[in-house]
């Protein structure tokens, strides 16, 4: 029921904004991410040298408010990540941020944002029966919450507004509740680099 | 587009290609006790069969237990040692005895001490602060690090903090499931961290002891701990079934461990999340069989240290809750008085193992579980039930 609610609520943000930008291009996005599990921005370069724990994600970017140099902006993603021997984790969440253009081609943005994570484990997870055996808990997934804060740069292949871009994101999550005892919170640093897109009406 | 894919496919095959899981699925593998087993004539057969198929159809994975008393030596196992593959728990299951590997590295403390022709060192050694060994870029950025000294480290009367209780530790562990850490690696995750207490005021169980202990032997004598404990310990008791991980790749036949990793009371297979393993603190996988081996020469017929080690090792120190500690070596149960167990106990995130023998009733007892205990799971209560009715049935 909790699902239902965050994604009838993620929807009604979605129309809210649609129907603020109805007259502009829609830009949609795909890119691959690293993540790993450490503190908030507390990883560096070892998001690119490894471990790998792989993932993508897929969005929708509208521009909500956009001024010369200036833009207010959202994202509505779908991701993915797959953690070795700890989860599959795919998780619904919107974004919202500023955008600073330091030139018609290159653009940073911060953003929050939060949503909903579908844990499933990466190894076997086992029920005791009523015999006093174990086996497979099918069926029984996890339900988290997930928080984020996201730095990121752009640039444009073209100074058309609204075209193609490349972009590189540094984005920290919390998922939580993950292991009430040991690890309640679990953060990820995540650098995803993907490419923008519109798609005219 | 098509490079984004390209990229994608990369960090795939990276991902799935270098990394090598250390425990893989446990194949069936029948490891013979190496006597003639007579556990079914032995007069609390029935207790001790029904007592370890009670605790595993109250949620324990997979049990191997032995027990040796004046009746002479019982032997049984239950359950699982890959639940998924459904293999059986056999009584010479190979399965991680975790912490039980600072026993062994105190007793080789010792024996390198008695081969002090040859490594140098004597039982001053004990004495020696730890930073005549260790660099001071090292020393100086753990509490306490300049002052301590080796005997100290195996009493655990160091006040240097515990690595495995970081949270940032836990986190790398998830992050790098099976990296083999070096020591210097572990100990990054304590330093600059407060003293628990002065050295020597107490005593508190701390996992960094152990590792440093580690270092200490390496820089002592040239040589890897792992290659003196098999030099010192496991060839000349012939231990077979016992390896250290990383340093041995591990059989196929170890078990798999389990651990409720989310408090739900499931169970998630959480082998392959390897807590430093190899570094003094803990890594050692053997069986009953192999441990039978190694308490009996130990503490029982004392043929593998002199008295004289023998004697300091068993020096304890202030309590710590229920346990108090020698040179590597634990009086566990100390609740009960003259009934206390020597030896250790060994606790992982998927498995526990206990070694004990309990001088005054002259019995032993050694098990292996393929589960973490210390979870804040009903399990946890099942475990310690386990333990209290087996030691109220050993020692009646």
């Amino acid at each position: 029921m909790r699902t239902l609610y965050l994604l009838l609520f993620l929807q009604l943000i979605y129309c809210a904004v649609d129907g603020q930008t109805s007259d502009k291009k829609k830009l949609y996005s795909i890119a691959v991410s690293n993540s790993h599990s450490s503190y908030p921005f507390s990883t560096g370069v070892a998001l690119v040298t490894g471990p790998y724990n792989p993932g993508f994600e897929l969005a929708y970017n509208p521009t909500l408010r956009q001024r010369q140099k200036h833009e207010w902006v959202a994202n509505y993603a779908a991701s993915y990540l797959f953690h070795r021997f700890n989860q599959h984790a795919i998780s619904l969440y919107a974004q919202f941020g500023y955008r600073y253009k330091f030139t018609s081609r290159f653009h940073a943005d911060g953003m929050v944002g939060g949503g909903y994570l579908h844990s499933i484990p990466a190894t076997a997870q086992l029920k005791l029966n009523e015999e006093g055996e174990y086996e497979n808990a099918k069926g029984i997934r996890r339900m988290q919450a997930t928080v984020n804060a996201a730095l990121g740069i752009r640039y444009y292949l073209s100074t058309s507004p609204g075209n193609k871009n490349v972009f590189l994101r540094y984005q920290t999550s919390i998922q939580t509740p993950f292991v009430k005892s040991y690890v309640p919170m679990l953060p990820y640093n995540t650098l995803l680099l993907g490419v923008a897109f519109s798609i005219q009406r | 587009m098509k490079y984004l894919f390209l990229l994608f496919a990369a960090i795939l095959l990276m991902n799935f290609g270098c990394k090598k899981a250390q425990v893989v699925a446990t194949e069936a593998v029948t490891i013979p006790a190496p006597w003639t087993d007579t556990s079914t004539v032995h007069p609390k057969n029935a207790a001790f069969r029904s007592l370890i198929e009670k605790y595993r159809a109250k949620g324990l994975p997979g049990i191997s237990l032995l027990v040796t008393d004046a009746s002479g030596t019982w032997i049984g196992a239950t359950g699982k040692a890959d639940i998924e593959r459904n293999i059986p728990f056999t009584t010479g299951q190979v399965s991680k005895s975790a912490s039980i590997t600072k026993l062994f590295m105190g007793t080789l403390v010792f024996k390198i001490i008695e081969d002090s022709a040859r490594t140098g060192v004597g039982y001053s050694w004990l004495q020696q602060p730890i930073s005549r060994y260790l660099p001071t870029a090292i020393t100086s950025k753990i509490a306490n690090g300049s002052v301590v000294t080796l005997g100290q480290c195996l009493k655990h009367e160091t006040g240097i903090p515990d690595l495995i209780e970081e949270s940032k530790f836990y986190l790398a562990v998830l992050n790098h499931p099976n990296r083999k850490w070096k020591p210097e690696e572990l100990l990054e995750f304590i330093y600059n961290k407060p003293a628990l207490f002065a050295p020597g005021d107490t005593a508190i169980y701390s996992n960094t002891n152990t590792t440093l202990v580690a270092m200490v032997i390496e820089a002592a004598t040239g040589k890897k701990h792992a290659d003196l404990l098999r030099q010192y310990i496991l060839q000349p008791l012939n231990l077979k079934n016992t390896y250290y991980q990383p340093h041995d790749e591990l059989p196929t036949h170890a078990a798999q461990g389990y651990y409720d990793l989310y408090n739900n009371q499931t169970i998630l297979n959480v082998s392959n999340l390897v807590t430093g393993s190899g570094n003094g603190y803990g890594g050692m996988y053997s069986n009953i069989f192999d441990l039978k081996v190694f308490i009996e020469a130990l503490l029982i017929n004392k043929t593998l240290l002199s008295a004289r080690s023998l004697t300091t090792m068993q020096t304890y120190g202030k309590q710590d809750g229920p346990n108090e500690y020698g040179y590597g070596i634990m009086k566990k149960f100390v609740s009960r008085g003259a009934n206390a167990g020597i030896g250790h106990s060994g606790r992982d995130l998927g498995y526990s193992a206990n070694l004990f023998h309990f001088p005054a009733r002259g019995v032993t007892h050694i098990f292996f579980i393929n589960y973490g205990t210390d979870a804040a799971s009903t399990l946890r209560d099942v475990f310690n039930a386990f333990q209290e009715e087996l030691l109220n049935l050993t020692l009646q």
